[in-house]
């Protein structure tokens, strides 16, 4: 990592400056601020660049692929339906805070994005949408983490995906509902004790008991010990608050160990990670909360026209991306202006009316202005039988059970500490 | 074997302090086996076979090392590619988990070897720096060499329906293609034992890595051997890889989570000693599976939830290695003189 000394500092400054000032006056409207931002002039389609910051290295780099798909279809309907014209500039994040910000710098300064979406761990969110905001670009990220939200919020910036305080509670009701004793193993760091904490408490609340709980390292390959503690409880539920492939290496792991009685409950789960398991181990999931399945009523065709143009087959971070697009473009053309604040204007209070809500089931979605959360439906789902498990054309593993009303599990503003 | 290890650890000269520590931990392991009885032996049988996978990984790890000097940072990309090359064997070309455990391997000790003679083999006289910047050159690259081809998903194979369910040992249940881990490497590490201690082959390579000049004067062909021990290094971490592979699943960076604990194994056991991986390895094994159980248990006795501590299962690895450097800075069974 360079070191960071007054030049370079000085340096980064005046290159911010001059793009700052390269910004405000191509726009035609010259109404610019800060770096980055335009206004519409009168002929032409609207021109927009968006930055798009996935992981295409690094730890979350299966995921990357996605994210770029599902922009890149967003941005085909929106050419299609309105009078604009968006270019795609696409930046690694690298899985990494450090990379992502250099990144987010280059795309801003030297690029000349208008505004900026896309990263999916919290701690790169919280970095490059930090500094966006900081810039008066405006940034839609996919982060989960609860601090988005609170005390890390900031006026530019945006999250798609629901939260995790929202997926928590709607698990921890469904599991009370499923069954009376549960043990719960959490991933060791701050999204798995938040995860943990709201669960423990929802079930708690809804009547069932957590008998048990441990802290699992994040990213581990070895559960076996865990499952000897749960094994060895009177849990009849095991809740796996464990993101990535490796609550799918849990469940294999317990399938191995012969654990196929119990009932498994699964936060935030994306069916992604489980795709690399054979049928019979996906299938021991019971519930999971999701931020978006393949199997919703009115996906319509995005399933087929996300398998036909992407690398991997449909799932929540596609359905986030193009939702993100969608909102961000649609917000800069009701304002006729990419500005960030313009922009805020548009969004905070919004009711998403668009082809993204429709991909979402048609619940209602609306942006709040208290914390900038895009307030969307929960899903619950449950894995299909193994022989009922589709793979071509692409896989359908998981039917949603129920939808929970994004109100109904949201935090409230003042519970948030988000002080926008 | 006994008594030059009972000398090589100090155990003659145990100290009172040594035998109040030795005796706290009995105290401790026996007050968990008396509050949790049938959870410290599902554990202890767990640590068992995690230390020996553990060894497994290490095993190879420790040849290269202590034969060669070669630091070989690229020995979990190894370890993975032998998870990868199963897939290939078995999900892609159908063909049955028996082939892939004796493929795989071979394959990956032909990457071994040329990661050798192509690069490795110029670095023997170099200071290890180059040889470890090397390897973890060459781990970067096999890494994206298997995103580039199988991709970056997460994947997993079938286990076979001999090993896919659980075996019932009476006082637990294990997975049994856990157990059968253990099995294949007990055999592995007596296999290498037989090999470097008692043929002449391994008499050879251990002349030479006394005095590879010396014994390339006597007529022996040093540069194969080395050959031979580096493809036998790959091949053990080609095996670890598919029974890993097949156990758990796989992912791109599986071999950066296991080569970062397998160099913990080697250096608790003394780098260059081949028993001291697998004593290394066992104890750790054991270590994280009872650690936990014996605080939890420590604080349902004393009252005092916070001993409790939760997640300390992925530090004791570290807080093992730390204890055992500070009382045998060169690990249990460490060389004077080796790498110093």
């Amino acid at each position: 990592m360079p070191k960071i000394t007054r030049r370079r500092a000085l340096e980064g400054l005046g290159a911010a400056g001059i793009a700052g000032l390269a910004g405000c006056s191509s726009g035609p409207g010259g109404e610019g601020s800060g770096s980055g931002g335009t206004t519409t002039g009168s002929t032409g389609p609207m021109e927009i660049t968006l930055g798009l910051f996935t992981p295409n290295s690094g730890a979350f780099a299966p995921w990357g692929p996605s994210l770029e798909t599902g922009t890149r279809l967003a941005i085909q309907d929106l050419e299609n339906e309105l009078d604009v014209s968006v270019g795609l500039e696409v930046y690694d994040t690298k899985t990494d805070p450090s990379g992502a910000l250099d990144a987010m710098k280059r795309a801003v300064t030297a690029d000349g994005i208008d505004f900026a979406q896309g990263g999916i761990n919290s701690s790169v969110c919280t970095k490059i949408g930090t500094w966006a905001s900081d810039n008066n670009v405006s940034y839609i990220g996919q982060g989960a983490s609860d601090s988005l939200r609170g005390e890390a919020c900031q006026p530019f910036m945006y999250m798609v995906y629901q939260t995790n305080h929202m997926m928590a509670t709607t698990i921890g009701r469904e599991m009370a509902d499923t069954t009376d004793n549960w043990y719960v193993l959490y991933a060791d760091y701050v999204w798995g004790h938040n995860a943990e904490q709201v669960v423990t408490s929802a079930v708690e609340e809804n009547g069932a008991t957590v008998v048990g709980k441990d802290a699992t390292p994040f990213p581990n390959d070895d559960y076996t010990q865990y499952i000897n503690n749960v094994a060895n409880s009177d849990a009849d539920g095991v809740a796996l608050l464990i993101p990535g492939p490796d609550a799918s290496r849990a469940v294999k792991q317990m399938r191995n160990q012969g654990l196929t009685d119990i009932t498994i409950g699964a936060q935030m789960l994306e069916d992604m990670v489980f795709w690399g398991l054979d049928h019979e181990a996906a299938a021991m999931v019971d519930i999971a909360s999701m931020g978006w399945v393949n199997t919703i009523d009115g996906v319509g065709d995005f399933n087929d026209r996300v398998a036909e143009a992407g690398e991997l087959d449909p799932f929540v971070r596609h359905a986030k991306s193009y939702t993100s697009a969608d909102q961000h473009v649609r917000a800069a053309v009701r304002a006729g202006s990419t500005r960030a604040e313009d922009i805020r204007e548009e969004l905070e209070g919004h009711e998403v009316q668009s082809a993204a809500k429709d991909i979402h089931g048609g619940g209602e979605m609306y942006w709040r202005a208290c914390d900038h959360e895009l307030v969307s439906p929960v899903f619950s789902a449950t894995a299909r039988e193994a022989s009922a498990m589709q793979d071509d054309p692409y896989k359908q593993w998981f039917d949603v059970t129920d939808t929970t009303p994004g109100d109904d599990v949201v935090r409230s503003c003042e519970e948030t500490g988000c002080t926008l | 074997m006994s008594t030059s290890s009972s000398r090589t650890l100090g155990l003659d000269r145990l100290s009172a302090g040594g035998a109040a520590v030795w005796g706290a931990i009995a105290l401790l392991l026996l007050v968990a086996l008396a509050v949790e009885p049938g959870l410290f032996v599902d554990q202890f049988v767990g640590g068992l076979v995690y230390g020996m996978t553990l060894v497994l990984i290490a095993l190879g790890l420790s040849i290269i090392l202590g034969l060669l000097g070669i630091v070989n940072f690229a020995h979990g990309a190894l370890f993975m590619l032998g998870a990868y090359f199963t897939y290939q064997l078995m999900a892609l070309w159908g063909l049955p988990f028996w082939v892939a455990l004796v493929v795989a391997p071979l394959l990956v000790g032909l990457v071994g070897v040329l990661m050798e003679r192509l690069v490795l083999q110029w670095l023997y006289d170099e200071p290890p720096l180059a040889g470890l910047l090397a390897a973890f050159g060459i781990a970067l690259m096999i890494q994206e060499a298997t995103r580039a081809i199988w991709g970056d998903t997460p994947l997993s194979v079938a286990t076979p329906a001999v090993l896919a369910q659980s075996a019932d040992l009476a006082v637990t249940t294990v997975a049994r293609i856990r157990l059968f881990s253990v099995v294949v490497a007990a055999l592995v590490v007596l296999g290498v034992y037989l090999l470097i201690e008692r043929t002449d082959f391994g008499l050879s390579v251990r002349a030479g890595v006394q005095d590879r000049e010396m014994a390339g004067f006597l007529g022996i062909d040093m540069p194969r051997r080395f050959v031979l021990m580096f493809f036998l290094g790959a091949v053990i971490a080609g095996i670890g890889g598919v029974l890993q592979g097949t156990a758990v699943g796989m992912s791109p960076t599986m071999g950066q989570q296991y080569i970062i604990i397998t160099f913990v194994v080697v250096v608790v056991g003394g780098i260059g000693s081949l028993f001291g991986s697998v004593v290394a390895g066992l104890l750790i094994g054991e270590a994280v599976f009872l650690t936990p159980l014996v605080l939890r248990s420590l604080a349902d006795v004393t009252g005092v939830g916070a001993l409790a501590v939760p997640g300390i299962g992925g530090l004791v690895p570290y807080l093992v290695m730390i204890l055992v450097l500070l009382v045998r800075p060169r690990g249990l069974y460490g060389q004077e003189g080796f790498m110093e």
